[in-house]
């Protein structure tokens, strides 16, 4: 067993990671003491902290659970609040089973869209800035984010309270969301729908033509022909609707837009 | 091909410093779980080794005191000295060497009696084994005559070894007994110091109980957690039984210890141990149960106490510990030991409470307000507009609270109530015309009124004169209207007809009749409007007219509908509505988020203060766009918080039944069902009853006699028939008729009288109160003869002052008793004897004299139990229909009824001159 150390010169690295598998054994250092007493260290110090965690904070129980008088607010456990903070942007149906199923596929799909041959074995952001930035901003930005969201910022009738307000189960929020047909003056319901319709496909739609463009410009003809249409098409597909999350947050935030589409089966 | 860098300086660094530091926080750290887990969340060790030392100190101090008190004992001195030189005697010259001698003789003796045991032990084997042989040869066909030759020769060696065995028991038994006479002087002595140090072992005793022993070493007590589990105490949110733990006594360690009052808390005596914890052992019943907080909980007192966020009952501080009596104890009037809830109870029943707010196990208490029904024909209407504005400038201790409402609303809602209630009222005025002969300004008519108004038992329910209280409710509330300006509210008419028969009027009424004649009506109803007839007439801005508009009756109909009017009154077209409050069968679980508290950041944010406040000022938590409708009582703050020990009862659920009191479900309900009718109905307005109430009685605090009888012990006292057929019509039998104040008629339904007959027997405790008596079965002649003697002049005379029949007595009219002619349907038989023979343990004060003991030795050989027997018996076959011959002699039948029930006291007014001295008379009565 080997570490992995840094190469030294970036340059090099795609062949580094080739010649790594028959390198010379002077690059190399034993497993013990080299790691083991760090990773030991590290254990001691974990105990050290969980020590002083569990004598200091005792488990935070709450009354009896009682099927007749739920909690308010009621939360999903941490790693899910994401998901249940989406649910005051979307229609449950959309932010339930729609978008998850997106980043699930979308995660699933990785391997097959990502032609990008660099970084394999090592970090480096120079060679997969790309990568990393959509990575990050859907991670990092959307899906951590909008847990501590609603871990932290989301009180009684998941209003809305900042660390140091304290949480008033009174809490009266106006309620003044509109869809965005409305806005536009368009108060029929069929034509609303075909309206937002409209609207949710030609977003989709200039999303990815943009894209594509975006591309073009930047990487030349001769990437797109080597990634591929439909390689690009399913790309563009989830990062278009990955901006949408945004945009709908947006949206709702500046503009009360509840719904851009709403028809009697799903609201976007 | 570059070789990758490697800096092996970093990987030859020593972490030599961080290890170190890393080690010495891990063994603070486990010093720091020691000291958490052994001390510093354990404080009820503390606690405990404190109770310890403090009874381990006032043990050993007894024993210092009781071996003091042994040593200053000249008695217990002597013994000891006589103790010290008999063993000296005993140790030495003759006596000593005798016993040294004796002592060597008996271990020779004992060693062969042990030898000689053993060989009867092995002989006994042996001819088990020989028996073996014997059946096992006649099983087989083997040898069986040797095998017979073989056990009977055992069976004789048998004998003859314990032959020896005996030889050699009695010589130690000789030898014993020459050493007991030696040593009789010592022994003797030292059991009489045994009982002289009786006490101090057993305090010695209780000190060795104090240490603990582990592994052979003795050491203090260990604290150890103490915990009482209750099973199946508590059902959780799920519907699951599931036990309640309480750990309370691991620092209240003395409480159910007698001793420790005087200690400081955590270690004090209950303060009330008896009764409460004899009544509820601890091991029983836990701590929790009455006291709520945290019962598990051992970390800290706040933790235990159950003050700390989201445990939900944290413990109970002063009079609202009351509040959880009512969960396994269906009736609270008659535990002592919660005044404050019963009180609470009876406001919320009395209030009316019920009218608008649901609570479980309070429905079906019936309307508190009067029937408007037919309200048009009984009040002025300018007075009603300005009763509905607000009745405390009329009455300032009415029970009808204030709804602060505008004169607009006032008047729409009298305007609805007097065209709703127009044509019944119309109809009853017509069928009840003006008597006439009703003088307010007729002084002789007004003081004959007066007169009939204190005598015939108007004033337990209602006073006359302003600031005067017949029966209060709370602190500042009365049980029925005080009348002192009543003619302003009414006509003549109306009260006329009202109190001669209240429920011809309004069928629900709980106004009794006092079966008064026409001109003792007129007479009461003109001392009632002399009363008022000094006020300035106001002057008349609102006719009935003005109440008559239709719009103004529609207007009036939405605040009626509003308000909820109908939840205390019978009102015409109302009588779909539902409660319009808030159900409260949960109340004192509501949690802080749930509790609106207004505009008023001053008030603190906990139930209690809600609660307290919401009483005080019920539309106080309104703002100027969240409107409140409870009306306001003005209750004194005693009866808010009387009031609010009540409502922290509700939780909703109570513990399994087998934790409830005995009887829950079968004497205690019939006492809560009964108690409900007998107040409502204000018994306790003239009779005390279970100690309770008797508020007329203060008018006769001169001539108690002439008060209303006491019914403590009713219901041991009356036969159930007979008491139900009193209470139906009370008239039927005139069993006092001397006295003024009469027994009113309710006209109560059957189930009603059924529910207080119940009450008494429930609250006398009866189990079977019903019995059959005949005096060929349960008599002899004879006896009756010895009962009818003793009772005559020649013995104690009981006709002197008690009515036989038509037969009134020969004494004074205030020394007379009840009739007892009237005893054999009346009274329990088991009663009588107890009466007889100790009237004033029955009822302290009574007139009826006491003859036992000392009864006369002539009779019955002088067997007192069996003279109090055969007057009993003679009483019961008074007027008995199937009484014997002697009886039947000696009175007039029963049913030859000596006076008319209606009128109650012609035979008082033919034969006593002195009305004014006849309230001195039944003394008996209050006894009989």
């Amino acid at each position: 067993m080997a570490t992995a150390v840094k190469p030294a010169e970036t340059g090099k690295r795609v062949e580094v990671s080739i010649k790594k598998a028959i390198g010379p054994g002077d690059d190399k250092v034993h497993t013990w003491p080299h790691l083991v007493r760090a990773e030991f260290l590290c254990c001691v110090i974990i105990m050290i902290l969980m020590i002083v965690w569990s004598l200091g904070v005792d488990a935070p129980l709450e009354e009896p659970a009682n099927p007749a008088r739920t909690p308010n607010p009621s939360k999903a456990p941490w790693y899910f609040l994401g998901l249940q903070e989406m649910l005051v942007f979307f229609d449950p149906w959309h932010a339930g089973v729609v978008l998850p199923s997106f980043i699930i596929v979308g995660l699933m799909v990785i391997p097959y869209i990502d032609i990008n041959p660099k970084g394999n074995g090592y970090y480096c952001f120079e060679d997969r800035k790309w990568e990393i930035l959509t990575f990050y901003f859907g991670f990092h930005i959307l899906w951590v984010s909008l847990i501590v969201i609603g871990t932290l910022l989301r009180g009684p009738g998941w209003n809305w309270f900042w660390p140091w307000e304290k949480w008033d189960p009174h809490l009266v929020e106006a309620l003044t969301n509109i869809n965005l047909p409305y806005l536009f003056g368009i108060r029929d319901y069929f034509w609303s729908a075909i309206f937002g319709l409209v609207v949710s496909v030609l977003f989709v739609v200039v999303g990815m033509v943009g894209m594509y463009a975006w591309v073009v410009w930047l990487k030349g003809k001769e990437f797109m022909e080597r990634w591929g249409m439909t390689r690009f098409l399913i790309t563009s597909f989830l990062f278009v609707n990955m901006m949408a999350v945004l945009v709908k947050m947006l949206l709702r935030h500046l503009l009360n837009i509840k719904y851009v589409m709403e028809t009697p089966w799903i609201n976007i | 091909m570059a070789r990758r860098d490697l800096n092996l300086d970093d990987e030859k660094r020593s972490y030599a410093g961080l290890w170190l530091l890393g080690a010495t926080l891990l063994v603070l750290g486990a010093i720091w779980a020691i000291l958490d887990d052994s001390f510093l969340r354990r404080p009820w060790k503390q606690y405990q080794h404190g109770f310890y030392d403090i009874e381990h100190e006032r043990e050993h101090a007894k024993l210092e005191a009781e071996e003091k008190k042994l040593n200053d004992d000249p008695k217990y001195v002597e013994l000891r000295k006589q103790l010290d030189a008999a063993k000296e005697s005993q140790a030495s010259g003759e006596t000593a060497s005798k016993l040294a001698d004796a002592e060597k003789r008996i271990a020779v003796a004992k060693l062969d009696e042990g030898e000689a045991d053993l060989n009867v032990r092995f002989v006994k084997s042996e001819l088990e084994a020989a028996w073996y042989q014997y059946d096992h040869a006649l099983e087989t066909g083997g040898n069986v005559s040797a095998a017979q030759k073989q056990r009977d020769e055992l069976i004789a060696q048998k004998g003859e070894r314990e032959k020896e065995w005996q030889t050699t028991l009695d010589a130690v038994a000789r030898i014993q007994a020459e050493m007991d006479e030696l040593q009789a002087p010592v022994k003797t002595l030292e059991k009489q110091l045994e009982e002289h140090e009786a006490e101090r072992a057993l305090i010695q005793n209780r000190l060795d109980g104090m240490k603990s022993i582990v592994a052979n070493v003795e050491m203090d007590r260990i604290a150890t957690i103490q915990q009482i589990v209750l099973p199946d105490f508590d059902t959780n949110n799920f519907e699951q039984p599931v036990d309640r733990v309480d750990r309370c006594t691991s620092c209240h360690v003395g409480i159910d210890k007698s001793g420790f009052e005087d200690v400081a808390q955590p270690w004090t005596t209950h303060p009330k141990r008896d009764p409460l914890l004899t009544k509820h052992p601890p091991d029983q019943f836990g701590c929790t149960p009455c006291h709520d907080g945290q019962g598990v909980a051992l970390n800290s007192i706040k933790q235990a106490h159950g003050d700390v966020r989201f445990w939900l009952q944290p413990l109970l501080q002063g009079d609202q510990m009351q509040s959880r009596c009512l969960d396994c104890h269906r009736d609270v009037s008659t535990i002592g030991d919660a005044p404050s809830l019963a009180k609470g109870e009876y406001l919320f029943e009395q209030l009316g409470c019920h009218g608008c707010h649901l609570v479980s196990d309070y429905d079906g208490l019936g309307d508190v307000g009067p029937s408007l029904r037919r309200i048009s024909a009984k009040v002025d209407p300018q007075w009603m507009v300005g009763w509905i504005h607000d009745p405390y400038a009329f009455r300032p201790r009415t029970k009808m609270p204030n709804f602060e409402f505008s004169d607009a609303q006032a008047k729409a809602a009298a305007a609805y109530l007097w065209t709703s209630s127009k044509e019944d009222g119309a109809g009853w005025l017509a069928s009840h015309p003006d008597p006439g002969g009703i003088d307010p300004a007729d002084a002789a008519q007004v003081a004959k009124g007066k007169e009939l108004f204190d005598e015939v038992g108007c004033r337990a329910c209602h006073a006359a004169v302003e600031g005067e209280v017949a029966t209060p409710v709370g602190a500042n509330k009365d049980y029925a209207p005080n009348l002192a300006r009543i003619g302003e509210k009414t006509t003549g008419q109306f009260i006329y007809w009202w109190i001669k028969d209240p429920r011809g009027y309004n069928p629900e009424s709980r106004m009794p009749s006092l079966r008064l004649t026409d001109d003792e009506a007129r007479a009461i109803t003109a001392y009632l409007l002399s009363l008022s007839s000094a006020a300035p007439a106001a002057e008349q801005t609102i006719t009935s007219a003005d109440l008559e508009s239709p719009e103004l009756a529609k207007e009036g109909e939405a605040v009626v509908r509003k308000y909820g009017c109908y939840g205390c009154h019978s009102i015409n077209g109302m009588d779909a509505e539902s409660r319009i409050g808030v159900e409260l069968s949960s109340f004192a679980t509501k949690p802080l988020e749930e509790l609106y508290f207004g505009n008023h950041p001053e008030i603190p944010r906990n139930w209690n203060a809600w609660t307290f406040h919401k009483l005080q000022d019920p539309r106080i938590y309104a703002t100027e766009h969240v409107e409140q409708l409870m009306p306001n009582f003005h209750l004194a703050d005693e009866d808010i918080e009387n009031l609010r020990v009540w409502l922290q009862s509700r939780r909703g659920y109570q513990p399994p039944l087998r934790y409830r009191a005995d009887g829950y479900d079968g004497r205690q309900e019939r006492i809560q069902k009964g108690r409900r009718i007998v107040e409502r109905y204000n018994c306790m307005g003239c009779h005390q009853i279970d100690g309770r109430g008797g508020y007329i009685r203060t008018l006769y605090q001169d001539n108690p006699t002439s008060a209303p009888p006491i019914l403590n012990g009713e219901g041991a006292k009356v036969q159930p028939e007979w008491f139900f057929g009193f209470l139906q019509d009370p008239a039927r039998q005139p069993l006092r008729f001397w006295l003024d104040i009469r027994m009113p008629t309710f006209g109560l339904e059957d189930h009603e009288t059924t529910a207080i007959v119940d009450y008494f027997t429930a609250l006398a405790e009866l189990e079977d109160p019903y019995f059959y008596w005949d005096p060929k079965i349960d008599s002899n002649p004879e006896l009756l003869q010895v009962g009818e003697m003793l009772m005559s002049d020649d013995y104690f005379s009981c006709w002197s002052c008690h009515v036989r029949g038509n037969e009134t007595p020969g004494g004074p009219m205030e020394q007379w008793a009840p009739n007892l002619a009237y005893a054999h349907e009346r009274l329990n038989p088991v009663w009588i004897l107890s009466w007889i023979k100790d009237p004033q343990a029955m009822m302290p004060g009574t007139k009826m004299p006491a003859f036992y003991p000392g009864g006369p030795p002539d009779v019955l050989g002088g067997d007192e139990s069996k003279q109090i027997v055969a007057m009993r018996d003679y009483i019961m076959s008074l007027g008995n229909a199937a009484g014997v011959a002697v009886a039947a002699e000696a009175l007039a039948p029963a049913d030859a009824a000596p006076v008319d029930p209606n009128a109650p006291r012609p035979p008082a007014e033919a034969k006593a001159p002195g009305a004014d001295d006849r309230r001195a008379a039944a003394s008996g009565a209050a006894g009989s």
